[in-house]
């Protein structure tokens, strides 16, 4: 019992790659183009379980592999000679997404998702930022020249952001959405551009799009999927919930470090 | 060579065509096409989120089946009799663990020789009536209740319908693991390893377990990722929003997206244009049934029984969310 045997097996090999992968997304920090901050504790309880396992798979009594006399060695030996041992092209399986990861290049989702799944324009999103500042021009927003910086969900749920008055900023991309996709009770001409940015709760899979209309001059002509940082003024459309965002000034910039809005 | 091991060999058949599929496309599509870099990030996306949720199951899996006595879990089943089963569905309570650990804990309940009934019970309820899910579901609709009530109540009594339903005389699950359980229960009575073995052992048996897994969560999260590229929200609205056609879709939307149970409420809070029987259905199929339930499931059962038993999930929450529309009006 006390002799150990350090041995790389097939399913130790198997667990190196996934170690492998976990560690690049994790270390790497691309963690955040598929998953919310919260997840990255999952990440990591998931590494910590994977390099158990490996761990357990390398370091072995020696008598386990001579002798097995009760029922656990039974099983294991069922389990890891049988499955556990993958055959040979089970690792290109398991380096499927080390090879995607590699050749695509960490993305976040973009215009093309809002093409399959259409546009939300009255989300009950929570808002990442705080906006609990009472007269909303306090320090550190000096960069916004008199801007108040919020984001698409705040808009939605802070009235007084959206009362017409308030000068605010949005990042967002650029989406020119077919008359097919524009909110309800609005007219097409009305909303030819819309900022969008995705929302996510846990990960990409369950990011949805969400948007405002921008109305300002120039907007048709930005092509869609470009980042913007747009200063104006947001205001609900007459009977309706949809906020519309008056545009004063646009500046294309690059894709923000981190592309979701977070929900609550 | 046996059945089970028929049904690998061909797995293995298709888990190879499907990567092929991709790295050909790779090959011969432009670099980054729009399509490709969704699909990727969709993968990835549900595989880092799933699989540390499936390591968990399989630790738990596997402490399960070092540490429990041998003949426990059966002992208490048969003390409890038919009440057993609801029991099973309120302990869930304790595993607040996703569909995506359910499948590898409920392996190890079955080996340690938990009833076949009971163990599908857990199957379908530990993804919902945990209390992770529910509060979860209630921040998603803005605290009001119905929708959280609705969905914990389809979640404790979807289960046992469909357990009581069902499970016959015949033998549903793969030889191998009924095998392993047999020779689980004959070892009763063999003497215990000493503790720092045993914690090896049980290290070394999750590594097993989620090697097991792992070829089935990826397929299944393939398929899911190419339905979420390539069907959107647009198509729900196509196919209806009407007294039976809402529902049907929804429960449609929530096998094909494959949503992880304490994510999905969120997804369903946004899907505005159904009423309420219809997003019920939705919070309650998508964790019993979904695309990569099903590829998992295939390490359990046999393929007729899983036909089997999803046919009758899907009826099992439609007769409930139709109980539900009549309660309410």
């Amino acid at each position: 019992m006390n002799k150990f045997n350090l041995k790389l097996d097939p399913a130790s090999y198997s667990l190196l790659i996934w170690l492998l992968f976990f560690g690049l997304i994790l270390f790497g920090g691309f963690h955040v183009y598929y998953l919310a901050p919260f997840q990255v504790w999952m990440l990591i309880m998931g590494l910590v379980g994977l390099l158990m396992m490996f761990s357990a798979g390398v370091i072995k009594p020696v008598e386990e592999h001579g002798h097995c006399h009760d029922h656990d060695c039974h099983h294991h030996e069922s389990h890891d000679h049988e499955q556990a041992a993958p055959r040979s092209e089970r690792y290109f399986l398991y380096l499927l997404p080390l090879v995607l990861f590699m050749f695509v290049g960490p993305q976040p989702l973009g215009v093309q998702v809002m093409q399959v799944k259409g546009m939300f324009t009255a989300p009950d999103w929570g808002s990442g930022l705080d906006v609990s500042q009472p007269d909303l021009t306090g320090p550190g927003l000096d960069g916004y020249e008199g801007y108040f910086p919020t984001d698409l969900q705040a808009l939605y749920r802070i009235p007084r952001l959206a009362n017409g008055r308030q000068p605010v900023t949005v990042e967002g991309m650029i989406y020119h959405p077919e008359a097919s996709e524009t909110p309800k009770d609005v007219n097409p001409d009305d909303a030819q551009t819309l900022l969008a940015h995705f929302a996510m709760v846990c990960c990409a899979a369950d990011a949805r799009p969400i948007s405002v209309v921008a109305v300002g001059d120039g907007l048709e002509d930005l092509p869609e999927g470009v980042w913007v940082q747009a200063h104006g003024r947001a205001e609900r459309m007459e009977g309706s919930m949809i906020v519309r965002f008056i545009v004063e000034r646009i500046e294309e910039i690059p894709e923000p470090s981190s592309p979701y809005l977070l929900s609550r | 060579m046996s059945e089970h091991t028929a049904s690998r060999e061909s797995f293995a058949g298709w888990d190879m065509y499907l990567m092929a599929a991709i790295l050909m496309a790779l090959m011969i599509m432009p670099y980054r096409a729009a399509w490709l870099a969704t699909f990727t990030t969709y993968f990835l996306a549900v595989l880092l989120e799933a699989i540390p949720f499936l390591i968990l199951g399989a630790i738990i899996a596997a402490t399960v089946e070092t540490f429990l006595p041998p003949d426990f879990l059966a002992r208490l089943a048969e003390r409890m009799g038919v009440l057993g089963v609801p029991a099973v569905a309120l302990a869930s309570v304790v595993f607040p663990i996703c569909e995506c650990g359910v499948v590898a804990v409920g392996r190890g309940l079955l080996r340690k020789g938990l009833p076949l009934r009971h163990t599908i019970v857990f199957l379908l309820a530990a993804p919902i009536f945990n209390p992770v899910v529910i509060f979860s579901t209630l921040v998603a609709f803005a605290y009001e209740p119905r929708f959280a009530i609705a969905r914990a109540l389809g979640g404790f009594l979807v289960p046992i319908a469909v357990a009581l339903m069902a499970v016959g005389n015949d033998e549903v699950l793969l030889p191998e693991l009924a095998q392993e359980a047999a020779m689980i229960e004959s070892a009763a009575n063999d003497h215990k390893p000493p503790m720092t073995r045993r914690i090896l052992m049980t290290f070394d048996h999750s590594r097993s377990e989620l090697l097991d897994m792992l070829p089935y969560l990826m397929f299944g999260v393939a398929c899911a990722a190419a339905m979420q590229t390539f069907l959107g929200g647009r198509i729900l609205t196509v196919v209806g929003q009407g007294t039976v056609s809402g529902p049907l879709a929804m429960m449609g939307a929530a096998f094909s997206l494959s949503l992880c149970s304490e994510a999905d409420a969120f997804v369903a809070s946004t899907f505005v244009q159904f009423d309420f029987p219809a997003i019920v259905a939705f919070l309650v199929l998508g964790p019993m049934l979904d695309i990569k339930l099903v590829m998992m499931y295939r390490k359990v059962f046999k393929t007729g029984f899983i036909w089997r038993m999803s046919l009758l999930t899907i009826v099992s929450v439609a007769a409930y969310v139709a109980a539900l529309a009549w309660v309410i009006g």
